[in-house]
């Protein structure tokens, strides 16, 4: 599991405070175990990656924030039932998906919920409002704005499933196969949906391109 | 499906130009999200129409064949050239869409929330005691605390820290005496273990506890 820490080496090393040579399910060990430094250390690693996620499926800041806190806290809940077979950022972000997912439904912000399992559906049937026709502006930050937004409304109007891909492949850094676990979803899968929604995307972005 | 006659590694240069659009579109899920795929197909694209273009095509292929082919097909192709391009132009726009950076209470709310859900775990106390004792890392503070947790044992008083810590007064008193013994225990557990947060709050730059 770690490399080149014999096992006493370890317990001296966490009873320090230093978690640097444990990986992240070990830490959610610790934490299992009753160490509450091991929840500031997976706090310390994931505060941002968390409120960036969650910034980006309700777009608001402090709904983002209380979200992401409610996903620290439902890991300090569930440390029970943590196995360490999962990657604990796979677990991570299948909390994280869940709560947002919910979220968005609970305040309507969302497509139906009928549509989240048809993500073959065409994407142009959902609520998707047009881009708006503006004139080119002069204002770089006014069309910097736009693009955002634009960018922003095209990635949420996305089948749900092609939309937490998206947001966890562009934004979060990860590759296809733990986007793949996340969503319990095969590899070839989730290639395929995310290919799908960046060919949607594209369609939909021409103008900024 | 193979064509007759053409031995495996024959004539490569032939087979690179046999793959049409829609096959060619195939592939294109991976050249976008398949870094290694990606550039197989760049460096086979080099090898096919660069200056040593002959002697490429005529040497063993290092790469895939599909990545000879798609490569071969895109240097001839400008329609699914041009298509590819605009794919990944869309992939590197949408990095212009930013996320703000954690507020500089995020930290101090959530440890205000997780007190919440830790004082609702009270058959936790021994674990958490134990936990306290066993992990702390402020080694030398240990002995105060462990003197304060005998006192507050002791004094068996619920409110030794509950003037600091106004929240626990929250805490409702209506069940039998041992319950209650235990509760003031769980209190007096917490209020260690915040103290401990605040001792360490120079550190680590977080909040005193809010409430
Ligand atoms: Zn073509």
């Amino acid at each position: 599991m770690v490399s080149g820490l014999a096992p006493e080496q370890r317990r001296a090393a966490i009873a320090r405070g230093d978690f640097s040579h444990l990986a992240d399910s070990e830490v959610m060990l610790e934490l299992k175990a009753g160490n509450m430094d091991a929840f500031d250390v997976l706090l310390a690693k994931y505060r941002k990656p968390m409120v960036h996620f969650m910034f980006r499926m309700v777009h608001n800041q402090a709904v983002a924030e209380e979200l992401a806190q409610e996903v620290f806290l439902r890991v300090y809940r569930s440390r029970e039932t943590y196995r360490a077979e999962a990657r604990f950022s796979t677990w991570l972000y299948r909390i994280a998906t869940n709560l947002g997912v919910n979220y968005a439904r609970d305040t309507r912000y969302e497509r139906t919920a009928a549509t989240v399992y048809l993500d073959e559906v065409d994407a142009e049937t959902g609520m998707t409002p047009d881009v708006a026709d503006t004139t080119p502006s002069a204002e770089v930050g006014l069309l910097r704005e736009e693009r955002m937004e634009a960018i922003r409304r095209h990635v949420m109007a996305l089948p749900e499933r092609q939309r937490n891909a998206v947001l966890m492949h562009k934004y979060q850094g990860m590759d296809y196969q733990q986007i793949g676990e996340v969503l319990k979803l095969s590899e070839s899968a989730t290639k395929s949906l995310l290919f799908r929604a960046y060919q949607t995307l594209r369609e939909k972005l021409k103008e900024f391109v | 499906m193979t064509k007759e006659g053409m031995s495996e590694g024959e004539n490569m240069k032939e087979l690179t130009r046999t793959i049409n659009c829609k096959t060619c579109g195939k592939h294109f899920a991976d050249l976008l999200l398949d870094e290694s795929f990606a550039a197989q197909v760049r460096e086979a694209g080099r090898q096919q129409t660069g200056p040593d273009a002959e002697a490429g095509a005529a040497a063993e292929p290092i790469h895939g064949a599909a990545a000879m082919q798609v490569a071969a097909h895109l240097a001839g192709c400008a329609t699914c050239r041009e298509e590819l391009e605009q794919l990944q132009a869309t992939y590197a726009l949408l990095d212009s869409w930013t996320a703000p950076e954690p507020s500089a209470f995020f930290d101090s709310r959530l440890h205000v929330r997780l007190r919440e859900v830790r004082a609702e775990e009270p058959e936790r106390l021994w674990s958490r005691v134990r936990s306290f004792f066993l992990y702390s890392t402020r080694q030398r503070l240990r002995p105060v605390l462990a003197g304060a947790l005998a006192v507050a044992v002791i004094a068996g008083g619920g409110g030794t820290f509950a003037g600091l810590y106004g929240h626990q007064d929250a805490m409702a008193i209506k069940t039998s005496p041992t319950v209650n013994d235990l509760k003031i225990l769980d209190n007096n557990a917490q209020a260690l273990q915040q103290m401990d947060e605040l001792l360490d709050s120079g550190n680590d730059n977080s909040a005193p506890p809010v409430s």
